[in-house]
């Protein structure tokens, strides 16, 4: 269920909290009238959190600057048949923002809640095994009385999918200390229609905390080791008496969006998934306004270098790039216009083995990164040298001595001391897209530009003893596609690129890498998926876009830049690489970081996106909208914010002068500046265009050069072994997994969850949990093929 | 309002042990990413008049993962005005259940119900108490992938007949340089033991394939049937589900099919597809003879010429109502027709019929407006997505379910509503744009043949062997101004890519290589393989010693 895929937008937290204090005056409680009072009936406080509020762990958030209510005191018990009290202090609610809301995900905490259980799996949410667990749900009105009123809430999680879309239910446990934290995704009236939600339709979220009780006696707790877990607590009449303390806070949404008529698109525009959410809002914005309405396509589904390559055979009118294109394709000329800056990211979850939490900072150098992108870690020990193998597949000698997790490198551990090894690190093979991609050239060049992991990449050992997995001897980065290179089937089967981009963002929102067992299942015939990981336990990384990783709120990883730094991608950091950037290609336009200048702030891996716009041979109408379109980007499409047509996080604006050559370029395609009657005085009208481009900068220039005497060595992965390159025509997807849609796993989770209550029960945590899943998963799959 | 865009380090960094799953797991779960966000109309349109809501219901779909992408992408085009259009792409089995199970207003799946038991699958009949139509909605050709490698250079233009694919993927021909190939090819490829690359989930590809397989060469079928389940009941049907046979190598997923014969480790690998893939890998597929003896690529025209012939059944009497039939198909004789096309399907609400639990006329009109969309207007994006627009008749046979969905909006008219690039005011145009093949695609032509005023010749002496002959006339039917978007493969003139480089005795190699270091934009030889294919001396090259180097440790068992 995609919720039409995405489109993102979060909070922005430091910013949006200041705000949404200002609207935290709601009154909130009036639905909790209805309870029947064993316990105080809460009430709202403005934004003042509790008087002992959890210490936050990271002194970089300030989540708690939202809207705070009291709720009641709750259920602290001291043994697991029934003893405890009530908690001296009354619990508290902080929801991140309760105004001006649109379909975003919220934030909300809570104190003084009564701590989860067992012991032992604590912090990570099971539906069947979680005591004392917490539920939130959105619900259509401020007056909350009846479970019915708030969606899905009353079915303990399932099914996840309802008669109006997907459920947005969320469930979460409470610390001993009795904190806990958990993100909704909150809809407007057009996402969901029983809510309703609206300017004028006032909604609220209900946080339900699980109290136990035996439904008439609320303070009987000598069931509640049964009575109060998982799905019992949020549905028929054991529920009651966790219904009874329920916490009502009324949200307040933004007037709905003018919707556009559905028009034929005046033109298209393929390339640069990086780009897809700021062009989200930007087409959103620029097909309703009511003067001069632009209706375009998008697709980012279309990498870089087959955009380019549409733009020749007819399918596309503008290509998104970030590396330069040809200034010439079949018969129209181009020049490029800056629509905005991103940067590629390596997103991860990697949870303290200790603590469950999510690890918060990570440290990453191009080495670091080269090993994992090819596999170099002996896994499992399945090198040569290593503990037994599994016996029918002999062992992978392309790893023998090498560590095996990045968790046991020293290397990271020199640069990562605090952070240690999940439970459940057993392999990390990065997700990453498959197909051609200015990202993967991106990175893989960042890697070549420093000494040592270029080193590493040609076979020599790092300090520590450790070796490239050599089946990776051939390949010689910068490459634009990653191409797996080990055929030991356990690291075959792990090693599972994804398409497009949306889909590599999904799979880590999913928790869960692309892998496969490497055996097949005898049951389906088919190679189990990788399980999900549970958070708790994640050992996972992605390469991703900065959009998607900001608007998730993915952890990401702080990357060495040429100056020795370590810095993660925030606007600050992208800023300070425009500084590093030089011209690429020779069109005059295009820039790219030079990976060996310094800047200490910079985030190497930043990024310009470029439309690759015709100046030549488009009739008026269309080029007057290519025009509007680009207008409208370098104006208020800068703007950051979450409104249709702003900017959204996780893309720096550009500064004036890249604003002014979109202009610039706008007039170009306005008047078809290139077409032969008026040449351009700009746009140099070299009619082969610039294959392999001028600059042979550290980047390497590629033209793609499509121009009829294509020489066949515009190279874009110069060195590159065998393979690459030879047909094509455009890129295509594949596999569309809708982005961002995921209920249905919490139908597997949950299911999984059941069937491996006793198994969990067994073992404490850890990789133990993650076997049930596997079980669950065929049995699944056999239901689905009986008739 | 001022936001500061300060990225929150991490929601993360907050969370105690608690909430986890929810906060880091449960969110992403229940739709991780929220979709447009709503604006002020003062803010994002100037002026604007004050936004008239239109109320289009919700709507929520799953199954087919092949065509996702283009599901995916209309209900993105259509999200800005108002449409909210959920879809899961958990497989076309999944969303055949999902429909039955009332969970859905409506499933996309590549094969329809099963009225029978899948044999080679083990898997019983579907049995959905709704009623429901089938309303086409993305198109494509079964591509094969593959990858060869000569001197390390990749064999792009192999050619095959339908035959010989057959024997390859039943298990008859086991090696690249078995005389049956060296026929179709027209020379003859190394010793080479041949990696079938064959799909373990049960999927769309695999029907189609093994549905084309049991009508084309049904003798031949039932053979392997009875070789790999023997005492399977004959004739034996097509199956969603591939049995393993001899030295094929299974993936799970579209993707790790293409992943497998691109990696390293490939050399020697076919697999059958999605073009989609091997369109995004860079890949070379097989040019398919087709009855009219033409070799062909899976390209947008091309699938698109040859479902012209698709019907949809609309015998009520029939078991199979409804569904596609792709007889005729098959058994084209149009020059350009890909013979292995097919189609996908929206399986949706019919009224008269039992109805899905949460269907409602609203969600009708939701639907329809989505399905009149995506039949016309969204048929124009789908060429560069890998897949091929729907041609007149199955649009037409698509208005036709889509008018008997309850609740439906107005249907537009072919001939001025309905903005499909296949047909101009309701006349199929395609059959008059779309390209013919080159001369040298014809069954028989030299390999090296080059277009010389219209036909295909050997390479004269004049031609300069190191420049490639390839490219000259052969820009043939290249770029008038088709249909927009439906002919991807429009040749684009090429230059051979010979690499003589010096070292070592020069290797005679067969076939049009290229040399594996250089890539240029590959539209290029895609041209060059509906021109004109070439014979290109390569020089045994530096690489060749890595690539043997590669070829390690196998494993063992």
């Amino acid at each position: 269920m995609s919720i039409s895929r995405r489109s993102g937008v979060l909070l922005a937290p430091l910013g949006v909290g200041a705000v949404a204090l200002g609207v935290a005056l709601f009154p909130v409680g009036a639905g909790v009238a209805a309870t029947l009072a064993s316990h105080p009936t809460p009430k709202p406080t403005a934004s003042k959190p509790s008087a002992k509020p959890s210490k936050p762990p990271h002194k970089h958030m300030h989540r708690h600057t939202g809207t705070t209510v009291t709720g009641p005191r709750l259920w602290i018990p001291t043994d697991a048949f029934g003893d405890g009290h009530l908690a001296a202090a009354h619990s508290t609610v902080t929801v991140s923002q309760t105004a001006n809301l649109t379909n975003q995900i919220l934030q909300v905490s809570w104190t003084h809640f009564t701590p989860s259980g067992p012991p032992g799996v604590a912090g990570v949410y099971n539906q069947a095994l979680t005591t004392y667990p917490v539920m939130v749900a959105q619900c259509n009105t401020v007056k909350v009385k009846y479970w019915k009123q708030c969606y899905g809430s009353n079915v303990g999680g399932l099914p996840a999918e309802g008669p109006f879309g997907p459920m947005n239910t969320a469930y979460a446990t409470t610390s001993s200390n009795g904190s806990g934290l958990v993100d909704i995704q909150i809809f407007a009236a057009a996402e969901n229609q029983f809510l309703g939600c609206g300017k004028f339709h006032r909604c609220s979220l209900v946080i339900v905390p699980a109290q136990g009780g035996n439904g008439s006696d609320c303070s009987d707790h000598s069931l509640d080791q049964f009575n109060s877990q998982g799905e019992t607590d949020f549905g028929g009449s054991q529920a009651l008496c966790s219904w009874k303390d329920r916490i009502v806070v009324p949200l307040k949404f933004v007037q709905a969006p003018r919707f556009c008529p559905i028009r034929n698109a005046q033109f298209t525009t393929l390339g640069s998934p990086m780009l897809d959410l700021a062009m989200e809002q930007w087409v959103g914005a620029l097909c309703a306004r009511s003067v001069d309405p632009v209706t375009l396509t998008y697709n980012p589904s279309i990498t870089e270098p087959s955009a380019i390559q549409d733009l020749g055979v007819g399918l596309g009118d503008v290509a998104l790039t970030t590396r330069p294109g040809p200034t010439q394709v079949g018969k129209h000329k181009y020049t490029f216009a800056p629509l905005a800056i991103s940067a590629v990211a390596i997103a991860y979850w990697v949870d303290s083995p200790t603590t469950f939490k999510p690890v918060t900072s990570l440290d990453l150098d191009p080495r670091l990164v080269a090993k994992l992108l090819t596999q170099s870690y002996d896994f499992d020990g399945d090198g040569c040298g290593g503990g037994p193998p599994p016996a029918s597949i002999g062992c992978d000698s392309a790893v023998d001595g090498n560590p095996p997790t990045l968790f046991a490198d020293p290397e990271f551990r020199k640069l990562n001391p605090r952070v240690r090894s999940p439970l459940s690190a057993t392999f990390q093979v990065p997700t990453v897209m498959s197909g051609h991609s200015d990202m993967t050239w991106d990175v893989t060049s960042w890697i070549m530009a420093n000494k040592n992991a270029n080193a590493f990449m040609s076979g020599q050992f790092d300090p520590w003893g450790m070796h490239l997995n050599s089946d990776y001897l051939t390949v010689h980065y910068p490459v634009d596609s990653f191409n797996g290179q080990d055929n030991y089937p356990i690291i075959s089967h792990k090693y599972s690129p994804a398409f497009p981009l949306s889909a590599v963002v999904q799979i880590q929102a999913e928790n869960t890498d692309n892998g496969t067992d490497w055996e097949v299942d005898p049951t389906t015939g088919n190679y189990p998926k990788d399980p999900l990981e549970f958070p708790g336990a994640r050992s996972l990384f992605a390469v991703i876009d900065e959009g998607d990783a900001a608007a998730l709120q993915f952890p990401v990883a702080k990357l060495l830049n040429a100056d020795g730094r370590y810095v993660a991608p925030t606007l600050k950091s992208m800023a300070a690489a425009l500084a590093t950037m030089t011209p690429a290609g020779s069109n005059g336009i295009t820039k790219q970081v030079d990976f060996a200048r310094k800047k200490a702030a910079a985030y190497p891996l930043t990024m310009v996106i470029y439309a690759m716009v015709p100046i030549s041979g488009v009739k008026a109408a269309k080029a007057a909208a290519i025009a509007d379109f680009l207008d409208y980007v370098a104006g208020p499409g800068q703007h950051r914010g979450l409104n249709v047509g702003e900017l959204p996080p996780g893309y720096l604006p550009l500064p004036a002068k890249l604003r002014a050559q979109t202009l610039h370029a706008a007039d170009l395609v306005r008047t078809q500046a290139g077409n032969p009657k008026k040449p351009s005085p700009t746009s140099s009208p070299s009619p082969s265009s610039s294959a392999g481009g001028g600059s042979t900068g550290t980047t390497g220039t590629t033209g793609t050069s499509s121009s009829p005497s294509a020489s066949a060595s515009s190279s874009p992965s110069p060195g590159q072994t065998p393979r690459i390159v030879v047909l094509t025509l455009k890129d295509a997807q594949t596999v569309g997994l809708a982005r961002y849609a995921l209920p249905a796993l919490l139908i597997v989770g949950g299911l999984a969850a059941l069937g491996g209550a006793s198994s969990l029960i067994a073992s404490s945590a850890g990789a133990a949990i993650l076997v049930p899943l596997r079980r669950i998963r065929r049995i699944r799959l056999t239901l689905r093929r009986k008739p | 309002m001022s936001t500061r865009l300060l990225r929150a380090p991490v929601v993360a960094a907050v969370a105690t042990l608690a909430g986890l799953l929810g906060a880091f797991g449960t969110a992403p779960y229940a739709a991780a990413r929220p979709a447009r966000p709503a604006a002020p109309a003062n803010q994002a349109a100037p002026a604007a008049p004050r936004a008239k809501a239109a109320s289009y219901a919700v709507i929520n779909g799953s199954g087919s993962s092949w065509s996702a992408l283009a599901l995916d992408q209309w209900a993105q085009d259509l999200r800005p005005s108002g449409l909210v259009i959920n879809f899961n792409p958990d497989g076309s089995a999944a969303g055949r259940g999902d429909y039955e199970a009332d969970q859905d207003d409506y499933a996309a799946s590549d094969p329809p119900f099963r009225n029978g038991h899948d044999e080679l699958g083990g898997t019983g009949a579907d049995h959905p108490s709704q009623g429901y139509s089938y309303i086409p909605d993305t198109a494509g050709g079964t591509a094969f992938m593959y990858h060869i490698e000569v001197a390390g250079h990749l064999v792009t233009n192999l050619r095959l007949s339908g035959k010989t694919i057959m024997e390859i993927f039943t298990g008859a021909i086991t090696n690249w340089d078995d005389p049956r190939i060296t026929h179709d090819y027209g020379a003859q490829l190394p010793n080479l033991p041949i990696t079938p690359v064959i799909r373990s989930d049960g999927s769309g590809a695999t029907f189609f394939f093994t549905r084309w397989m049991s009508h084309v060469f049904p003798t031949q079928w039932d053979a392997f049937c009875r070789k790999v389940r023997p005492g399977i009941q004959l004739p034996c049907p097509q199956t969603e589900f591939y049995p393993l046979f001899g030295n094929a190598k299974a993936e799970n997923g579209s993707n790790n099919v293409a992943t497998y014969i691109t990696a390293s480790y490939g050399n020697g690998a076919i697999g059958y597809d999605e073009y989609a893939y091997a369109l995004n890998a860079h890949y070379p597929v097989v040019q398919v003879l087709n009855p009219a003896g033409y070799y062909v690529l899976p390209t947008a025209s091309n699938v698109a010429v040859a479902l012209t012939q698709a019907v949809i059944n609309e015998q009520k009497s029939s078991p199979n109502f409804l569904q596609q039939d792709l007889d005729s198909v098959y058994t084209y004789t149009d020059p350009r027709s890909y013979p292995l096309s097919s189609y996908s399907y929206l399986i949706v609400p019919r009224e008269g019929t039992s109805l899905p639990t949460n269907f409602s006329n609203a969600k009708g009109r939701s639907l329809s407006t989505y399905i009149n969309f995506f039949l016309c207007a969204g048929q124009k994006e789908v060429a560069a997505l890998g897949y091929s627009p729907l041609p007149l008749n199955l649009v037409v046979g698509g208005l036709l379910q889509n008018s008997k969905i309850p609740g439906h909006v107005p249907i537009p008219s072919l001939a001025s509503g309905c903005d499909n690039p296949t047909f101009t005011n309701g006349v199929l145009t395609l059959l008059k744009d779309a390209p013919e093949p080159s001369p040298c695609a014809k069954a028989g032509t030299p390999l090296d043949g080059v277009v010389v005023k219209g036909k295909c010749e050997k390479p004269g002496a004049d031609s300069n062997p190191s420049t490639g002959p390839s490219t000259g006339p052969s820009t043939g039917p290249s770029s008038g101004p088709t249909t927009s978007g439906t002919n991807p493969a429009d040749p684009v003139p090429t230059t051979g890519t010979s690499t003589g480089a010096g070292g070592g005795g020069p290797v005679a190699v067969t076939g049009q290589v290229v040399n594996v270091a250089s890539s240029s934009p590959s539209k290029v030889l895609l041209g060059s393989l509906t021109a004109a294919a070439i014979i290109v001396a390569v020089v045994l090259p530096p690489l060749l010693s890595g690539w043997l180097r590669r070829r390690r440790r196998q494993p063992q068992g």
